[in-house]
Order: C-alpha cells, then structure tokens, then sequence
C-alpha cells in the first residue's frame, strides 16, 4: 500500500538522520528512579500521621542497623558531602546503564551503499541482539536553580546468542557513528529536581533532620510516585513494584540529587533503619568495582519481546549501595538472579544499574568534582561490559567461474537460461553483502525472474553455504557451559569440514523481500520466506522446481490463495501479518491444474 | 526458506532510536490509521495530514520516552494524537512546536492526496487505529470475529478460552470501540 503522505515520510527520515547525529538529549532515568513528581502537600502532610507510627514499628537487624549508623555520622562530620556556599554549583556524576533493549537487527548499513528496501535490511539480520546502553550524566546545579548539563550516551555492548549474530553485528556497528556529548544550560529558576518534587535550595535546606520525619516525608513521595505509575501504566512491571523498593529509589534521587545538609543526611540514613522487608548485605561490589553495603530487595525486570527466550520478565535483585564509611551512596543496581544463556548474560550481571560516581560542591561549571574523603578520582573505565570479542566478519562471497552443479540444473529450469551480470547485484556481492550466508557465488547462475513497476527486481542465484564463521574464545560467551562450548565448537568444526553444499537463493534488489535461500534438499519442505513489516498483507516467496506450474496454499483460518509460478519462483500476497503468512499446506499443480504433490507444513 | 519474525510495533519504536529505516517503517505502517483518526475528528484533509505530521515529529522527539514495557506502540502513538488534537483546539490551530523543533519544513499537498485522505473518513481506518488501543484479548478477539468473520467456537479454540468469553470480550471491546470513536468526533 503506497504511502498518502510520501513527502512527510522523506521529512521525518531526515529528522530522524539530524537527530540521530545529536540524539545524545538527556535521557530519562531509566526504571531506577520513579519519575519527580510534584507532591500534593496537602496530601502528604495527611500521610505523615500515619507513617510515623508504622515506621517506628519497623526496625533492622544491629548489623545492618550498625552499618546504617555508622554511614549516618560520617555524612554528620561532612564526610560524604560537604555543605555548598552561596554562588557554588552543586555537581553529580553519575553513570546509568541498561541491558534490558532487546534489537533485532544490525546496526546502520554503511552510507555509501545503495539503499536497501527497509524490509531487506530488517530481514537480512534477524537474530535478536541484547544492548546495554550507558549514559554518562554531568550536572552542575547553583543555588538559584542555574547551571550545566552534559550527557554522552553510547552502547558500549551487546549481548548475542551465537557467537555469528555477534559477527554480524559487528561487521555492521563498526561503521556506526560513535557517541555524541550533548551540552546543556540550565536557566535559573526550576530548582533542584529529585524524587522529593523540585525544590529551591531554601526548601532543600529545611528538609527534615529527623530521622522519623524524614521516613515519612520519602515515603509520601514514594506514595504519589507509586500511586501516579500506577495510574499511567496499570500492570506494568513498575506499577508492581513493591512501596520498600520505590522508597529505596526515593532515597537514592534525594541522596544524590539534592545539596542536603549533613543533618539532612544522616537523618536518610537513619530513616532506612525502618524500611520494611530489606536485606542487608555487608560487603559487595558496586557497577564500577567499588566495596559498600547493600540494602536489598527482591524485583523483576521485564525485557523487550524480541524473542522467545527474553519475553517475559526475569527476577532480579535491587540493591542499594553505600560506603558505611563515608555515608556516600555508591549505586542502584538491578543483579539478574539467574543467567540468560540464551544472549549470554550470566547471573549476578546488573541489568540495569546507576552508579553515583560523585557528588559534592564547585565553583564553576568547568570544574568536576574530586572526592575529598582521600579515595581520589575514581576510575570510570571499570563499568561492566562485554567481553571485548571483536571480529572482522565473514569474507565477501567469492564469484566462481565454474559450471552450476548438475543437480541445480535438472531441477530448475531458470538456471538453463544465459545468465546476466547485473553490475549493482555484483556490486553487492562484492561488498559483502551476503557473506553470513554464501561462500561463494556461480557468476553463470545470476537470473533475473521478476521486476515489479515500483522498481523492484527478483533475481535468482546458486552459491555455497558459507560456513559457520568462528565461535570466538570461551571469554566471549559467558553465558554458555563448558559442555555447551565444547559441543559448539565440535559441531561448527563439522560444519567447517563437511562438503560445501549449493543453494538456490531468491534475492530482491530495490524492493522489501530481501534475500533466502533454499536447499535443494529442502525442496518439499514448506518453509517459504514472508515479507513486509507485520501488517498484512504480507508477501510469501518461494522457489520450486520445474513442472509445478502453480500452488495452492492453504492455512489454519480457511482461507486458500491461488499463486502462479514463473522461473520457478513462487510469489503471492496474503492478507495476513507476516509472521502468520506461512501456509499450512500446499499443493503442487501442473499446467493443467492437477495436482501433483500435496505438502503439510512440519510445525504449523 | 528461512521464515523471518517480522518486528513488532514495540520493536520498530525501539528500533527507531539508531535507525531512520525502523521509523520509516513504523510510519508507514500507523499513517493512515492517524491519519483517519484526524479526518474523523477535523474533517479536513489539509488539517489532519497537518496534525498527523505533528503526531510523528513529536513520537520522534519522544522516543526515548517510549518503554515497551509499559505499554503497545500504538496506544502511546495514539495518546500523543489525542494530545496534539486536544492543544490544537484549545488554541484553535494546529500545533507545530515538535515539527519546529526537529527542524521540519510546511507540507505541501496536491488535490489527489486531498482527496485520498479525505477518502478515509469512509474508509474505516479509523476504528481499525482505535482498535490498536483495546487490551490484547479484545483486540483479538474483535480482529477474528469482525474483521475475519470467524465463527466463535472456532476463535475460542485458537485463544484457549469459551466461546461464550470469545463472545463477551467482543462485546466488550466493541462497546469501548463505539465510546472511543465517540470520544474522538
């Protein structure tokens, strides 16, 4: 169906190229932190009554009560923060990461590539890729609400279930343009934004000290914070989180975000001594290596539906981190409870993390700020990440000069014909293009079958089955056993070794349908390649040999569609979403209409 | 034959983030639904290919805000479509501050497209987009019974659930439909 609105089409693509070469905008805070919302006063002033008496019902075993106390003086002397003169800016650094985006096909092709149909570019790398995207955020932040934001983003890995969807990746993101820093100024006025509601600095100051006052005031918060997620996304994986778990992030945004005055901060920690249903951890790892104390509770994280083996949500692990030392809050991180070897993560990987890498006071927005507790600058470079497996991809087809096997040629008529050179096909070829999936390309075999009137030509090609591409050492693929691996890397040897074996590939050129092959011992099999994003009608494409001049396919609903057959090439349209466009059964006709062979689908 | 799983809505917005391909394809596939819901609502071809492009430069402003987790692809595109209709009336013209933003220029339209867009008002496209905004089991059930002229029995068999469910969630789903298109006009 052709587009009403062709030319809002080429607008929107080229607002989408400008702003993907400065799409490094501020980004939200991921799940960690519910949204800042403004507090109804009235409301939470209702709710202090109450909270303060469930709260001193509360209390935490000594260990994690002695911790707690511990980091509660040291932010008293100063120790986690110091205090921010008139004129000073407050200033955060801090480093957030989510590996929960589930992507199903390769980065950017490069620009200087003839465009492909955004079907054949979607189809040509369809294995779901798992990314962590990293966002490192800067923010200076006067007293009068004025400042500085400076944010990078970037996706420094990516998780795979085979080793060759890594391949694949990579041969594309290596030409992928890198992050881009984006600069921000802040006018004055809009105060300090934090899970607490915005609040101008003499707010910030009057915040309570007292540690029951100061519960109840996180917990108002973490109310209307729960109440509004609840109200905008009912059933969502954050509406269920648990009150325990919104307070800890409402914690978080206010140790973090906010110029509190020491008072003010120990009064938080000391107000954690009352959280419900927590558990305490006395010595773990923050996302940047460094050692704290955790309070814990149980979670999940959903992941984008991309495949079978990431639908659905995964337990995790929601720790806060702090240094009982220095009163400092260290990190959020979200801990996967158990692996996902499908793409490779292995427990106890923080899916999601925010790692506070500093706060404290400075003079200008040129300046970042250097621990004063004597830890020195903390290292940025040990954020968690992929193991570094990087790879040249699979060699470009080779175009061979000798003649089409035999078996190909009884078989198929089309490739009796003289065949052509189509200079933008071999030019592809050339490219690479097709290296995942042929080793080599018969230059006799190239036929054109079809062109449609938008522009779009079907040609017909034999090659061989590239082998599988290397599996890569044991590092980069944390997620499989060792038995796993041996038995990968035994069964691609095979694969490696085994005769070459030919295929017949249909290929699209200017159009959507992309590229298949078939094997000609799969020639019976009903599994024809669908096209088109989703909706219907999707375009079904296959190859079948000489004398069935047309089929009949039929599917689950009961509807049956009558397709022609040309140079062995099958294509019909049916008004079904793609992923439901392969029929159940087909039958094979002759010229006359008779039936010559009749095929189920193996797993319909 | 390699099948391929076509992406989702969800995935494509997702998707949308590096490549200007995914958008692409995530527009062509919700132009005329929005487009529709417009028409439907102003009555004018000029104003509701106007609004329309509005909705997208804002969805491509936003898509960071877009979390699969929270929700369908379209009930959030179609929650900004409601929203730019809402201010567009309260000021009494449309609103163009997401187009100004991403830098995009005036649409020029011709007759024939006019007349193309206009020709949705009859072409129910328009309850085909609010139907993107029905809870799954709805929305199935509706697509199979109305838009397939399925029996019953035979959808109840495909969902797992009764007939007599198939036949309350259809009920249902239109009975939000009709509120819906109610709402919009």
């Amino acid at each position: 169906m052709s587009l009403l609105l062709p030319e809002l089409e080429r607008q929107l693509r080229a607002a989408a190229r400008a702003r993907r070469g400065s799409e490094q905008r501020p980004l939200r805070r991921a799940r960690l932190r519910p949204p800042a919302l403004a507090l109804a006063t009235a409301l939470a002033l209702a709710l202090v009554a109450v909270i303060v008496v469930s709260a001193i019902g509360g209390g935490r075993t000594s260990a994690s009560a002695a911790a707690l106390e511990r980091a509660a003086l040291a932010a008293q002397r100063g120790l986690a923060a110091p205090s921010l003169a008139p004129g000073q800016y407050w200033y955060t650094r801090t480093i957030q990461a989510s590996t929960t985006g589930v992507s199903f096909y390769g980065a950017p092709a490069p620009a200087s590539a003839p465009a492909p149909g955004a079907g054949a570019r979607l189809r040509r790398l369809p294995a779901p890729a798992l990314i962590q995207t990293r966002e490192l955020q800067e923010a200076w932040v006067r007293t009068d609400g004025s400042g500085r934001v400076r944010n990078v983003t970037e996706s420094p890995a990516r998780f795979f279930g085979a080793p060759a969807d890594r391949l694949r990746w990579q041969a594309g993101a290596a030409r992928a343009p890198g992050p881009v820093p984006v600069d921000e100024t802040l006018p004055g006025g809009a105060g300090y934004r934090s899970p607490l509601g915005p609040l101008s600095y003499a707010q910030v100051l009057a915040l309570p000290t007292d540690p029951a006052a100061m519960l109840a005031r996180i917990r108002a918060a973490a109310l209307s914070s729960q109440r509004e997620i609840r109200r905008l996304a009912p059933g969502s994986p954050l509406a269920e989180q648990s009150l325990t778990q919104v307070e800890l992030q409402v914690i978080a945004g206010a140790l973090v975000d906010l110029p509190l005055t020491p008072a003010a901060r120990a009064a938080v920690y000391r107000a954690m001594k009352y959280l419900p249903g927590v558990t305490y951890t006395a010595d773990v790892r923050d996302p940047l290596g460094r050692r704290g104390a955790a309070l814990s509770s149980p979670g999940s994280i959903a992941f984008i539906d991309a495949s079978g083996a990431l639908s659905g949500r995964r337990r995790v692990t929601d720790e806060l981190v702090f240094d009982p030392r220095s009163g400092a809050l260290l990190a959020q991180q979200s801990l996967l409870d158990q692996p996902i070897p499908s793409v490779g993560l292995p427990a106890g990987y923080p899916v999601q993390y925010s790692a506070y890498v500093v706060s404290g006071s400075v003079d200008t927005t040129a300046e970042g700020f250097v621990s004063r507790t004597g830890a020195g600058r903390p290292r940025l470079l040990a954020v968690p990440s992929a193991p570094s497996c990087e790879s040249a991809g699979p060699p470009a087809p080779r175009l061979v000069g000798a003649p089409i096997p035999s078996t190909l040629l009884r078989d198929f008529s089309v490739l009796r014909r003289p065949g052509e050179m189509p200079a933008q096909l071999l030019g592809r070829i050339a490219g690479g293009e097709f290296g995942f999936e042929l080793a080599a390309v018969f230059r006799s075999s190239i036929h054109l079958v079809r062109s449609t009137p938008g522009g779009a030509r079907d040609y017909m090609l034999v090659g061989y089955r590239a082998a599988p591409p290397p599996l890569g050492p044991r590092r980069c693929l944390p997620g499989l056993s060792s038995a796993q691996y041996r038995h990968d890397v035994q069964a691609q040897r095979r694969a490696r070794h085994a005769k070459p074996q030919a295929v017949l590939c249909v290929f699209e050129l200017g159009g959507s349908l992309g590229f298949s092959c078939l094997s000609p011992a799969d020639v019976d099999s009903i599994d024809y390649a669908t096209s088109d994003y989703g909706r219907p009608p999707a375009t079904v494409t296959g190859i079948v040999p000489d004398g069935v001049a047309a089929v009949q396919a039929s599917y689950p609903d009961g509807r049956r569609v009558d397709a022609p057959v040309a140079h062995n090439l099958l294509i019909y349209r049916v008004g079904l979403p793609a992923p439901g466009a392969q029929p159940s059964a087909v039958a094979w006709l002759d010229a006359r209409g008779h039936v010559i062979r009749r095929l189920r689908a193996s797993s319909p | 034959m390699v099948a391929t799983n076509e992406p989702s809505d969800e995935q494509l917005l997702v998707a949308a983030l590096h490549d200007e391909d995914a958008f692409a394809a995530f527009y062509a596939r919700f132009e005329r639904p929005v487009l529709a819901f417009f028409v439907r609502a102003v009555g004018r071809g000029e104003v509701a290919a106007d609004l329309t492009a509005e909705v997208f430069a804002a969805a491509l402003d936003s898509l960071e805000r877009f979390d699969p987790a929270l929700g369908r692809a379209g009930a959030w595109l179609f929650g900004i479509a409601r929203n730019v209709l809402a201010r567009s009336r309260e000021r009494g013209r449309v609103e163009d501050r997401a187009r100004r933003r991403m830098g995009m220029g005036v649409l020029t339209l011709d007759d024939r497209s006019l007349e193309r867009i206009e020709a949705l008002l009859d072409s129910g496209d328009g309850a085909l987009a609010l139907l993107e905004e029905l809870p799954d089991a709805q929305r199935q059930a509706i697509v199979a019974r109305v838009v397939h002229e399925r029996d019953y029995q035979d959808i109840a068999g495909e969902l797992h659930c009764s007939a007599s469910v198939v036949r309350k969630r259809v009920s249902r789903g239109l009975a939000a439909l009709r509120t819906r298109m109610q709402e919009g006009s």
